[in-house]
Parts: C-alpha cells; structure tokens; sequence
C-alpha cells in the first residue's frame, strides 16, 4: 500500500477547546480583547496569565505570537 | 509427640518447604501412583490435583527464562509483572525451580480471607480491622473536589446521618449546568441514578468520591467522612476548567481537588499549560491530588541515550478500539533542544516516512490510513523538541496485519544530552513492541507529573472481596507489594514523582446503581451498594482524604507544606525501601504520623 505525500490542507473552522498561558511582556487583557475581536467563544480566566477558549486552528495559531497555546486533551479514569 | 527438624532452602515459603518435606518424606497417595508410573499415554501430563499453585519471584527476568523447565501439558507459569510469575507446577517442578539461581523466592499462594477493609489499617486510621478510627480528624470544615465520571447522589455514602446530602455544589460539564446543595438536594430524592443531576453512568465517580470522603456505609467508610464535597462530573478534556471552578467555588475554606484521570499527550516534564495552571492554583490551604496512572506494564513509553551516529528500530501495534470507532494513535518523542535526530516512520509494507524538519508537518495519505508527522519545539525551563506522529485509520475494518507492523526508527546525528523519551497518547491505543528502549519507568502520566499536584502509585492491601457472584479472590497479587500496573516515575526532567504510594488494590466502597460498575457481577455487590476495584484511580482518594484531615487539623498549610509531610511520614518497609523510588514515591501513606507531625 503506498501512501501519497499530501498538501496540507486549509486549517479546521470547526473550533477546538486550548488552554493558553500569556507569554512574558504580553498584555492578557489585549489578548482577550483579539481573541474576542476575531470570534474565540467561551473565553474564561483561570488564573491571571491563564486562559481558556474555543477557538479554530487557524486563530490558535496565530495567537501563539502572544502566549503558549495547547490543545485541551482527552484524559481516562485510572481505575479497572 | 516426637520432634523431629529439617532445613529449609531460605528461598522457598515454610509452607513449600513443608510440602516438599512430606513428599520427600512419604509420599503423598497421587504422587505414589505417578510414580508407579499410572499414568497411562500421557507420562508428562500431572494430574491436576498434583499441582501447587505458586508465586515465584526473579532475581533477573531474563536469565530465569532461559532456565524454565520443561512443564507438563497442565503445567502453567504465567509472567505476572515485574520479576513476578504465577505458577501452577509439579512438585517436582516445584523443586527445579527452587534450585535455579535466577529463582530468588518461591512462596504458595495463600487462601485468602476476607478483609472488610484492610486498606484503613494500612493508612492507620485504625489499628485493626473493625476497631474505631484512630485519629479524631474527620475532614470537619474542609472541602472535597472530585473531578470525575459522575455521581450517584442516591448512596447514603454521600449523605449524613440525617440523610442530607453533604455536597456544597456540583457543575456537569457534559451539560454545562450548575447545581445548589438545595437542588440536588431536592432532585436526588430517591434511588434514581443515573436520572439525577450529575449521575454516574460509569461508575468511577461514585466509588472515588466516596474513597476519599464517603459516610459510614455497611462497614466502609471514606477516610474523611466530615468533610464536604463540591464535585464535578467532567467531559475529560475542561479539567483545567474543572479545577478552577472548584477553587472558585470553596472561596477561602480549605479545599483539595482529587483527579483520578491522565493522559500521556505531553512533555513529561511539568510544563504543560494545565500543570502550570495547577502549579499556580494551589497554595495556602488549596491542593490537588492526582493519580499516577496505570500504564506501567502497557508497554506505551519508550526511552533512552543515544550517542550521535546510534540508532534504534522499535516496532510497534496500533489497537483497535470499541465499534464503531477507527484505530487511532498517536506518538509523541521528546527530546532536548540541543540534540538533533531523525526520525522516521515505516509502514508495514515498508514505505519510510520522514519526519520533517522542526516547524513543519508532512501529511501522508492512503486507503486506509491517514498520516501526520510533525516536528516544534516546546518552550520550557529547558527547552525540548517535540516529534508528533498521528495515525488515523479510515474504518474499523483494517486487517490485523496493517495495525500490527509499524516500526519507528530513531537516529541520533549530534547529541548533548542524548536522551529521547516517547509515548502513545494513552494506555489503550497503541503499543510498543518488546525492545530494550521500552520502559516501564517514566509511565507516570499528565497531570501527574506536574510541579503543582501530589502524584499517588497504588499497592496491594486486599485480594479478597465479595461480589454478586460470590467470594472473590484474586491470588495473583502479593499483599504489601506495588500493584503490577501503578506507572512508574521519575518525570522526563528527572523529579521524584509519585510521591506517595496507598492503597489502590482492592478496595471497595461505594457503587452507583444503574452503572456500567454495576453490570460486573464479579465486582458489584448491587443489593448492598458497594463495588470493588482497583487501580491508581482508588489510590488517590485515599490521598485526598488524609490531606482533608491535614487541612483541618491546620487550615493554613500549603501544597508545598502537605507534600512534606506526607513525605517524611511515609511508612517504609521491605517492599517500598528506605529513600524516594520510581515506584512507590516516598513510602506508603500513614495518616497518623503525618497528622502527629501538623
């Protein structure tokens, strides 16, 4: 079975769940207000420096120029 | 009475010795025929009468396998983990085996009796099994978060004595709603779970919240059943979100989170956005518990040192996954921003993808299975490079053949550090094959290995539980020892993570009806409301309550504070050693001495 290189396609509208921490010099509140501007949706502070959102890919992208940003990941239950 | 006296092989258990002894002695009246040679056309199968069951203990997994003795056709000798098998041999066998210098202990398996609750006198909230609590702290004025599967708000576990319930607040995500003591309260008012806000289909929640916190309930009581809850019955993915609402919500009472959940997606390292969230959270009076996991025999991390010009193949399966979803994995390496290496991916019919350069991702696509691999660099007090390589397949419907022959090939070209260290997400989607990069340490998961957080591995305390089926026991732990599945640490930086070893195995508590827990009649007892389980996940709460009756007992005690003092009051003993280990942390939990050091 080959498998084809292929281009990457155009980035997911479809939102994703991030946690975001502000990177030092970076202003939170003016972060707030670009993600707010460009369409983020439940934006949430969890601690000063700390964001939560739901934002597309593309948004989340760009948005790592002012903080460290990372997907919210699936965990399971340690118990059997 | 005669007195008569014989040595002992120091290896073997007095119970060995003694049957060895008999037989050698007189022998019993089956092994007498098989002498005489009756046994028909089967001469190497033994009677299954003929058969001890044992557990046996290594000194070095490897030499000893080289050394097994042939075994008759119902003969077995099952790898149990960690330098431990299960045996079920001749005495002859038996004897062998006792002489093979890899053979460091061999012991029979005991008959178990039923502890009602072992795993209380292991902490020392009682000195015996059906005595009175040993400690006056019961977690008064103090605030359980349980971040988890749900909630059968029905049990009396979760009640008082008057039959309120003793929760301040509970917020479901799965539906994003709220809910006052007084509405669930008036919502739970019968024996209706899952129906009620906040109900548990699985069944996780109920048996962890009512560990750490649970009321007096047909002999089992959670470790502080003063205490109070705020629970949070989670999607799994808004725990950050989770954390911080539980927080919020306890204002300035004490209060400690437990979460009996992780994932392997990250670092290793501490320096993931949610541990450093945690890292900022607690404080003063405000802690987070977490279980270490349970990955440590899963065969999902890999690592080790490579010199430049080395490399190492690792092949490695990707499982399938509950109908009607596709196999899906994906691995994640990590190494230093000062190393470089090449990594590439090998499909089963031998197609090699590289991975990219770092900043950029290569997408590859087939008819069954689409690719992603990828390389960035991951910000952090020593900053690490981070290889991502997604496999998703298509359908359900992939042959066996292409989910179980995948290789990674890893080369180190320039090397400062060396170290390279990888994992699959998480225990259930793929695994590494045998190799000698495949580790069981460092298979301590996220958020558990944040700086913020108590980490908890489990040990055994019970092997005998009752169910719907009956008296169970399971005579393949050893009381006292790590549970064969608690992950190991250190983290990928090299801290001493878990911290503390409890009680994970078995323990039984509280049981939602109507839950997927209740549907295992080997482990429900549904008519008396209790389940019986184990993992890391049981291990935590008991954490979690002795950090309530720290908090109680002062208010004002840090994070930092609380892991000290579980630390020094650890209990040590010949199983979990003297100092800090990947495996049980410091040493096994004892809530009386740390409340006697507050």
């Amino acid at each position: 079975m080959a498998f084809k290189k292929v281009t990457q396609t155009s980035a997911s509208l479809e939102p994703i769940g991030a946690l975001l921490e502000v990177l030092p010099g970076q202003n939170e509140q003016a972060l707030i207000a670009w993600l707010r501007d460009h369409g983020a949706t439940e934006i949430e502070q969890l601690a000063p420096g700390f964001l939560s959102v739901n934002a597309p890919a593309s948004m989340l992208r760009d948005a790592e120029a002012m903080a460290r940003v990372e997907i919210k990941h699936a965990k399971i239950m340690h118990g059997r | 009475m005669q007195r008569s006296s014989y040595k002992v092989v120091a290896k073997a258990s007095l119970s060995l010795a003694s049957m060895l002894r008999r037989r050698v002695k007189k022998l019993a009246p089956n092994m007498a025929i098989r002498s005489a040679g009756f046994r028909g056309a089967q001469p190497n199968a033994v009677r299954k009468e003929d058969l001890v069951s044992l557990l046996l203990e290594t000194t070095d997994e490897s030499d000893f396998t080289k050394v097994v003795p042939t075994l008759g056709s119902n003969e077995s000798l099952d790898h149990l983990g960690e330098n431990i098998y299960s045996a079920s041999v001749s005495l002859d066998v038996a004897e062998r085996l006792l002489k093979l210098p890899s053979v460091k202990r061999l012991q029979t398996k005991k008959k178990a009796t039923l502890h009602l609750d072992a795993a209380t006198t292991d902490i020392s909230i009682r000195s015996t099994l059906s005595g009175p609590r040993v400690v006056q702290e019961t977690g008064k004025g103090v605030l359980i978060g349980i971040v988890d599967s749900g909630f059968d708000l029905s049990h009396p576990m979760f009640r008082d004595s008057a039959g309120k319930l003793r929760v301040d607040g509970l917020l479901d995500q799965t539906t994003n709603q709220q809910f006052t003591t007084a509405q669930l309260q008036a919502q739970w008012n019968g024996p209706q779970n899952p129906a009620g806000p906040g109900g548990d289909d699985d069944g996780h929640g109920t048996h962890v919240a009512t560990i750490a916190g649970g009321t007096k309930f047909k002999g089992f009581e959670g470790v502080a059943p003063g205490a109070r809850f705020l629970l949070v019955k989670t999607n799994f993915v808004d725990t950050a979100n989770a954390v911080r609402w539980v927080f919020n919500k306890a204002g300035t009472k004490p209060c400690v989170i437990n979460m009996s959940l992780g994932h392997h997606w990250g670092a290793h390292d501490g320096t993931e956005v949610e541990e450093r969230l945690h890292e900022r959270l607690v404080g003063r009076g405000k802690v987070i518990v977490v279980s270490a996991g349970n990955e440590r025999a899963d065969q999902i991390h890999i690592g080790g040192r490579f010199v430049p010009g080395s490399s190492e193949t690792v092949g490695f399966r990707v499982l399938r996954q509950p109908p009607p979803d596709a196999p899906f994995a994906v691995v994640t390496l990590w190494y230093s921003a000062t190393d470089t290496f090449d990594v590439e991916l090998i499909s089963p019919s031998g197609q090699v993808m590289s991975v990219p350069s770092t900043g950029n991702v290569d997408q590859f696509s087939s008819s069954q299975v689409d690719l992603e691999l990828g390389r960035s660099t991951h910000a952090g007090p020593t900053p690490a490079i981070k290889v991502q390589m997604q496999l998703a397949f298509h359908s359900a419907a992939v042959s066996n053949n292409f989910l179980n022959n995948w290789k990674l090939r890893i080369r180190c070209t320039s090397a400062t550090v060396g170290r390279i260290d990888g994992w699959f997400n998480n225990s259930g989607y793929g695994e590494f094959k045998s190799h000698a990069l495949v580790e069981s340490a460092r298979t301590i998961g996220l958020p558990a290995t944040g700086k913020g957080c108590i980490a908890v591995a489990s040990h055994v305390t019970d092997n005998a539980w009752k169910s719907d089926d009956g008296n169970e026991i399971d005579q393949n732990v050893l009381i006292g020892r790590s549970s064969p599945f608690s992950s190991m640490g250190p983290t990928r930086d090299e801290r001493q993570k878990p911290e503390i070893s409890a009680p994970g195995q078995y323990l039984t508590s509280g049981l939602a009806a109507n839950s997927t827990s209740s549907e295992a009649t080997d482990r429900a007892l549904n008519n008396q409301r209790l389940l019986t389980i184990e993992g890391t996940s049981m291990a935590a709460p008991m954490v979690t309550g002795a950090v309530a009756l720290l908090l109680q007992k002062k208010r004002t005690l840090t994070a930092d504070a609380i892991r000290g003092l579980l630390a020094s009051a650890a209990r040590v003993d010949a199983h979990s050693g003297a100092v800090w280990n990947p495996t049980y942390g410091f040493g096994k939990l004892d809530i009386a001495k740390a409340l006697s050091l507050v």
